[in-house]
């Protein structure tokens, strides 16, 4: 009853036409923001946060949280049109995604992407309204020993991004891991590996990596083949480049599943939509039944990670509605802005301000339902880029993830950066190294360190506290498995039938 | 409709109008072109928000007739941010957000120069105080219970702080030194995750600025224990200083605006103005210094450089105890 009273308050709030016409304006440049490689969400706040000033809090929040909203959306663009990711949450949809597009299918991808970006992006709404004081309480049980367990388990997962070569895939994600190593050391506070460089000092940023690695190594690889844009023509009709009836029930699980990782994710402290896409992807592709189709344009390789990083962008706003903390750096932004407005953001914000948080909560669901029009809408209009002539489209590219790794954070360090792992990405690609393994570790590895050294300074049992309380006793168990059951299985193909049978 | 020859006269005037303007800059006073605020941080962060509210002030009041924006320039908590300014020697239409990195940031080795050989100080507005705090339903009702425990046993009590060598992680060493005690201290990576580790009890104790944790405080969740400032705090008079238990030390936090070396003594004087007009504002009063619970300054000049040297020797003794300088 409540709850209804509640939503009807929400939405008495959120559908005034200033709030909508908000909404409206965050949407469109949330999905501007998210497509275009380097300006991520945070920063995407940060720009927008002045213009929300003479608004009430309401329609200043709402604008963020649909700007939000709907750089999740636009990100998965450029993943799948020219594998370059347009923020973090939407690197590992590159994977599949793209080599969609390569198969003449990035109207289903998108169309896929968007759809299951509503999906999660409304159950998200509906889990953020009833369930937040409770899932507020469960992330503060995870520490850093339990922070560290479900990082391994990510990391484990690490076979789940890489082809046949499993080994080459452990070679890829050590060499994430020793990247993550660089810079200022948190427990010591001294520099590691960093060659007396200041811009050395915060290590090695994920997104221009990623960027070299997917977009600038594509552009390498399609530089030597001389013709690629014809497997690219077709149909470009709004029911040619819907997803089938056959995607759709590939898809149907993948989705469900993307949506609770993502979320559960969202919610924790430090994680967030990349790591949940991540998650959502490896966990897809270990329960598949044809595991061997990811990579090579599975569309439930586009469904799970695109639900996973929408419902993961709602579940980021449950500790900060319900305690005050910011999930993630866009929700630490958005925070910025709730003080700016006079409002002290606190587990005290539901009972004192209803009217902004059931305002926020219905403009959400108004803004996913914009979200799939507009980008539904305009998938004809975005797949046409792809008949751009390579000769074209790929020093347009070049200049994308150039200005896309200098926007960062306005420096150049990273736009040589990002070259220099564009390098290392045509290498990758032509020795058959996976660059998502590369990119997970880097992701995981500053989070799994710190996780694991906070934890040894607590214990007073070393790494056995891993051990000691149930949640991460039970994630370390399944990370163990996870490596263990592949090998046990091997051994016993080895040893035991290979003599039975000779 | 517009007849031609209004056209015409009005592209004329418009014509002029921007000619009178452009040479009005030029001839004119500082600010003659648009203005960086170089933010050496990520954005969501203290001295991001700092600058925010600074510029949304002056730009709401139409202070400056010239266009300032706010550049995120993150990196080597804070070093990427502070060598540019420290390589925009003599431009004056570039300024950051100042830290007690600008200090300590060059006794570590990682900024190039300080507030005395490589940037200006235009002003400090505010001072952040640092508590330490507790959950709600913790064991140790009072500073004396905390210091109590932590004397039985030794190098058992864990302290979460943000960072390594920063003022958390000093605020730590100081209170051991002042109550005779070994703890553990945590470090985390953001503020958020400190409060976010302390409610759910996986650290004993955390350091707080007063706006991460008020909010909890009203809550119930969270209790302050104490706090280094040399007086109570104005908005939380309920929370004692630590020199009153018999622990003495005293460390905050300084906010404030730093310019580059040789900014010419026009634009110093220009901020300067600004600024104190900025910090008499009432959206400043309201919405920046209650919100976040801080004492507000307005240090420039002398004061201002004054307080720097203190912090700078202050802190050259801690980072040396701690092992922080590499000799």
């Amino acid at each position: 009853m409540d709850l209804l009273h509640n939503l009807a308050l929400g939405f008495s709030i959120a559908l005034t036409p200033f709030n909508v016409l908000m909404a409206m304006v965050g949407v469109t440049m949330g999905t501007l923001i998210g497509a275009l490689p380097g300006v991520g969400p945070a920063s995407g706040v940060a720009l927008l946060l002045p213009l929300t000033f003479g608004m009430s809090p309401t329609s200043g929040i709402i604008m963020l949280s649909a700007l939000y909203a709907g750089s999740m959306y636009g990100g998965t663009i450029t993943s799948v049109l020219i594998n370059t990711p347009g923020e973090s949450a939407s690197v590992v949809t590159c994977l599949d995604g793209h080599q969609m597009a390569l198969r003449g299918r990035a109207g289903p991808a998108l169309g896929m992407a968007a759809i299951g970006s509503f999906l999660a992006g409304s159950v998200g709404v509906v889990l953020l309204m009833g369930m937040a004081p409770l899932l507020a309480r469960w992330a503060l049980s995870f520490g850093p020993p339990e922070t560290f367990a479900l990082m391994l388990l990510g990391l484990t997962t690490v076979t789940g991004l890489t082809g046949d070569h499993a080994v080459k895939g452990y070679i890829s994600m050590v060499l994430g891991l020793m990247l993550s190593m660089i810079g200022i050391d948190i427990v010591s506070g001294d520099a590691r590996y960093t060659a007396g460089l200041p811009d050395m000092l915060d290590g090695v940023d994920f997104l221009p990596v990623a960027i070299g690695l997917f977009g600038m190594g594509e552009v390498l690889v399609g530089a030597e083949q001389a013709t690629r844009a014809e497997i690219l023509h077709g149909r470009y009709g709004l029911r040619d480049v819907l997803p089938s009836a056959a995607d759709w029930v590939r898809s149907r699980l993948a989705i469900v599943r993307g949506t609770i990782i993502g979320f559960l994710v969202g919610v924790l402290p430090g994680a967030g939509p990349t790591i949940a896409s991540f998650l959502a992807y490896t966990v897809e592709k270990k329960l598949s039944r044809h595991p061997e189709e990811f990579g090579q344009g599975a569309i439930e390789g586009v469904a799970a990670p695109e639900s996973a990083n929408n419902a993961g962008s709602a579940g980021a706003l449950v500790p900060m509605l319900t305690l005050g903390i910011p999930g993630s750096a866009t929700t630490a932004v958005m925070m910025g802005g709730l003080m700016m407005w006079g409002l002290r953001p606190g587990p005290l914000l539901f009972e004192k301000n209803p009217d902004f948080v059931w305002g926020l909560i219905a403009s959400l669901y108004l803004a996913n339902v914009m979200l799939l029009v507009l980008n539904v809408a305009f998938i004809p209009v975005f797949v046409r880029a792809l008949r751009v002539p390579y000769g074209i489209l790929m020093p347009l590219i070049i200049v994308f993830c150039v200005t896309g790794a200098y926007s960062l954070n306005n420096r150049v360090w990273d736009v040589g950066q990002m070259l220099v792992f564009g390098v290392l990405g045509y290498a990758m690609k032509k020795l058959d190294y996976s660059p998502a393994a590369l990119t997970l570790a880097l992701v995981l590895g500053p989070l799994a360190e710190r996780a694991l050294r906070q934890s040894l300074i607590i214990s007073d049992v070393g790494i056995l506290i891993l051990l000691q309380r149930p949640i991460a006793a039970t994630l370390t168990a399944l990370a163990l498995a996870a490596v263990a059951v592949p090998v046990a299985r091997a051994v016993w193909r080895v040893t035991v039938r290979r003599p039975a049978a000779a | 409709m517009l007849s031609r020859r209004a056209l015409v006269a009005t592209a004329l005037v418009l014509t002029a109008t921007a000619t009178v303007t452009l040479t009005g800059f030029a001839q004119g006073k500082y600010p003659t072109r648009p203005i960086e605020v170089v933010v050496p941080y990520a954005p969501g962060g203290g001295t991001d928000n700092l600058m925010r509210m600074i510029v949304s002030i002056i730009d709401e009041n139409k202070w400056s007739p010239q266009p300032i924006t706010v550049n995120n320039r993150a990196g080597g908590s804070g070093a990427v941010g502070y060598n540019y300014l420290v390589g925009k020697k003599g431009n004056p239409h570039v300024v950051a957000g100042a830290t007690p990195f600008v200090v300590s940031g060059k006794i570590q080795g990682r900024i190039n120069a300080n507030h005395r050989d490589g940037m200006t100080i235009l002003m400090i507005v505010a001072v952040d105080e640092l508590m330490l705090s507790v959950r709600s339903d913790s064991p140790y009702r009072t500073l004396e219970d905390f210091v109590k425990a932590a004397k039985a046993s030794p190098a058992k009590l864990t302290i979460g702080g943000t960072g390594t060598n920063t003022e958390d992680h000093i605020f730590t060493h100081l209170f051991e030194e002042a109550a005779g005690i070994k703890v553990k201290y945590v470090p985390f990576n953001s503020g958020g995750e400190v409060t976010t580790a302390l409610l759910g009890g996986h650290v004993d104790a955390a350091v707080e600025n007063p706006n991460e944790v008020i909010a909890q405080v009203e809550a119930g969740k969270a209790r302050n224990l104490a706090v280094a400032a040399e007086k109570r705090m104005a908005d939380a008079k309920d929370v004692p200083t630590f020199a009153e238990k018999g622990y003495t030390f005293y460390w905050n936090q300084y906010r404030g605006v730093v310019g580059p070396a040789d900014m010419g003594a026009e634009a110093v004087r220009w901020w300067q103005e600004t600024l104190k007009k900025v910090v008499t504002s009432q959206r400043w009063q309201e919405a920046y210094i209650k919100k976040n619970l801080l004492t507000p300054t307005d240090w420039t000049g002398d004061e201002a450089n004054k307080y720097l040297d203190g912090l700078n020797s202050k802190y050259e003794k801690v980072l040396a105890n701690l092992g922080a300088i590499k000799k």
